[in-house]
């Protein structure tokens, strides 16, 4: 095309979705925008924060929380009853109608399926380009992002504005650090006074509520496993460790690591897991420290959901299965026997006998 | 009852491991087995089953393509589609979301289509954003991530996946429901019905005929992301085999990831 496209304009962040338990913990929604607002920042424009709820008290508290961050110049409060349960169109047309008064230009959420729901619709209402997935922004004009199950990665430039940008929060966790770090630090020398500016947005539009939540079934996971897209360890259940007893020792050794359970599509198929575990090219991509593939072939639909861990480890009987060559280690053997040792090697508590 | 539009898009089938031109300028699917996007064809399969029970009058499957793309609709057309429409672009490359969007909303008006059920994903550029701008520009409500859904006279119940459990939504007609993984289980093509297939109606369509037909403006910038390089990605791993659990447990132990004994 050529022309060179003004980048000048603000960025809005929309801050995560609070359907998910653990997003309502200061820390972690603090953690979570951080890693936005690393994204946001390499823009080099300033940078607002939208936050929707269902009711002001809500609204500010979580404001605060956000207040303080680095580099922000303006939280927006986006307060209506109809915006408690994150439905598309109520969501999106507040949105909307914030981004056009203010001129927003870029339009950051996370990658989860919420954002993806509302901030997808959002860019239809603005007739704007959407990219899901940001993994790294190059230049203001061009950002990265995996194609293809994760085979490909691919450098995009952004020729139109405004443009809505799903980021992989995982990986810009390392600059989030710094922006936390950095917001603590002023914080213990008193001289934070500022913060950013917190403004309802009033009078709110008019929303759609065409549609009616019926129903919400939490996960088929216990309340002390921590949150999938966000747990330290994560223990992959493939087909070869989903039936019993490898299941019942997955679980265990899950739980006596404090670690959440994730499921190949193969797994969720079979109704062995619930839907909210899987992981890869179409279910969660996550970046733990730890994880540990267990009787998974490694197909490039599931890798393509883990390439963000730390360590990955594989233990599967066929010592040609795909999985090692993607894993920092490797154990050919069945899952049995490694569940089993890995849970004696575990300081022995009276709540846990092996069954 | 309904009529339902299924759009579809052609992808490399999802067995290919595809690998990037030697320039980065794009990805290489030469010689590559094309297919129906898999979720395209979860929802196909989905709008076949709600007619065979008696709720919807005609499933009809569109695809916005170069002229290759009508194999993918005479294979729909195989799986039972009633009857399918090809909107053909000049260019080779697939025309951006907005513009799809904007495509497949005059193709909705001009069908008077009822629900419209789609794919959630692509699984070539892996974007998920269609049926969202599609939704948004017929100001129709959306259910993304369908799992289940049932038709009933004036509306459609979806249970949707979500970030955590499951949502039930109930949707007033028409509307846009994207399908997950799990809304279906696509059927076998007979070699009987890929014959009958060769004599179901395909219209082929222009863009601007199309653009024009419902009054839709087009995007002003029918390229609005530019692909720049692509490249392969190489895990870089350290495949180190270990004999056994108590290995392992060592080198966890090493790196912070296993509990420390307590006393
Ligand atoms: C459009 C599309 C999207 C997809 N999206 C995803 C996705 O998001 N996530 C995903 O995971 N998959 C996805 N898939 C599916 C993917 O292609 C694979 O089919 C799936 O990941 C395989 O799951 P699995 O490894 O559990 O099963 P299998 O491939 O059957 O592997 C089981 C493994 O267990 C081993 N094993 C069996 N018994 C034992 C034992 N006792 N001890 C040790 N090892 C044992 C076997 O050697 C084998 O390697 C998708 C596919 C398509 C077409």
């Amino acid at each position: 095309m050529g022309v060179e496209m003004a980048q000048a304009g603000a960025t809005l962040l929309v801050a995560p979705a609070d359907l998910v338990a653990s997003v309502r913990e200061p820390a972690v929604l603090r953690r979570e925008v951080a890693q936005m607002l690393a994204a946001a920042h390499r823009f080099g424009q300033p940078v607002d924060i939208a936050l929707l709820a269902g009711d002001v008290a809500d609204a500010r508290d979580r404001a605060e929380v956000l207040a303080r961050l680095p580099g922000v110049r303006r939280i927006w409060l986006l307060v209506d009853a109809r915006l408690g349960q994150w439905l598309a169109e109520p969501c999106a047309a507040a949105l909307q109608a914030l981004v056009v008064a203010e001129g927003h230009v870029r339009i950051i959420g996370h990658d989860s399926m919420a954002h993806r729901d509302v901030l997808g619709r959002l860019a239809g209402l603005l007739q704007a380009p959407a990219l899901s997935d940001v993994v790294a922004v190059e230049a203001p004009e061009v950002v990265r992002r995996p194609m293809h199950a994760g085979a490909i990665v691919a450098d995009v430039r952004i020729e139109a504005l405004p443009v809505v940008l799903l980021v992989r929060g995982a990986a810009f966790a390392g600059a989030a650090a710094a922006l936390l770090a950095e917001a603590d630090d002023a914080g213990h020398e008193g001289h934070d006074a500022a913060g950013a500016e917190i403004v309802v947005l009033d009078p709110m539009p008019d929303l759609p509520v065409p549609v009616k939540l019926e129903d919400v079934m939490a996960s088929g996971r216990d309340d002390a496993m921590p949150d999938l897209a966000r747990a330290r360890i994560v223990l992959g259940m493939g087909r070869g460790a989903a039936t019993e007893p490898a299941r019942s020792l997955l679980m265990q050794l899950a739980r006596r690591l404090g670690a959440a359970v994730a499921a190949t599509r193969a797994v969720v198929d079979e109704g062995l897991a619930p839907g909210d575990w899987q992981v890869g090219q179409t279910g969660k991509r996550i970046a733990p420290q730890l994880y540990v593939a267990f009787g998974i072939s490694g197909a490039h639909q599931h890798v393509a959901g883990i390439a963000d861990a730390r360590v990955i480890v594989a233990v599967n009987r066929d010592a040609d299965a795909p999985i090692f060559k993607v894993a920092d280690f490797g154990i050919v053997a069945d899952v049995e026997t490694v569940l089993r040792d890995m849970l004696m090697q575990l300081p022995s508590r009276a709540e846990d006998k092996p069954e | 009852m309904v009529r339902i539009l299924v759009p579809l898009r052609q992808t490399v089938d999802a067995n290919v491991v595809v690998r990037a031109l030697p320039d980065g300028s794009g990805v290489d699917a030469q010689g590559a087995a094309l297919v129906i996007n898999p979720f395209d064809e979860i929802a196909l399969e989905a709008a076949l089953q709600q007619k065979e029970q008696g709720r919807a009058v005609e499933v009809v499957v569109a695809s916005i393509g170069p002229a290759e793309v009508e194999r993918a609709l005479r294979t729909a057309l195989a799986m039972g589609a009633d009857r399918a429409l090809l909107v053909r672009t000049q260019a080779q490359a697939l025309p951006a979301a907005p513009v799809a969007a904007a495509l497949l909303a005059a193709l909705a008006r001009r069908e008077d289509a009822g629900l419209v059920l789609m794919g959630k994903q692509a699984i070539d550029d892996d974007l998920g954003m269609t049926a969202q701008m599609l939704a948004a520009r017929l100001g129709w409500p959306q259910a993304m991530f369908a799992a289940s859904l049932q038709l009933e006279d004036d509306s459609a119940v979806v249970v949707c996946e979500h970030d955590v459990g499951t949502r039930t939504l109930r949707l007033p007609l028409p509307c846009v429901v994207a399908a997950d993984l799990r809304l279906a289980e696509p059927r076998f093509v007979s070699l009987a019905n890929v014959m009958k297939a060769r004599r179901k109606p395909l219209e082929v369509l222009d863009v601007a005929q199309v653009a024009e037909l419902a009054g839709e403006a087009l995007p002003a910038v029918a390229e609005p992301l530019r692909l720049l390089r692509v490249a392969e990605v190489r895990q870089r791993r350290q495949q180190q085999m270990l004999p056994d659990a108590d290995a392992l447990v060592r080198q966890l132990h090493q790196q912070g990831l296993w509990p420390q004994e307590e006393s």
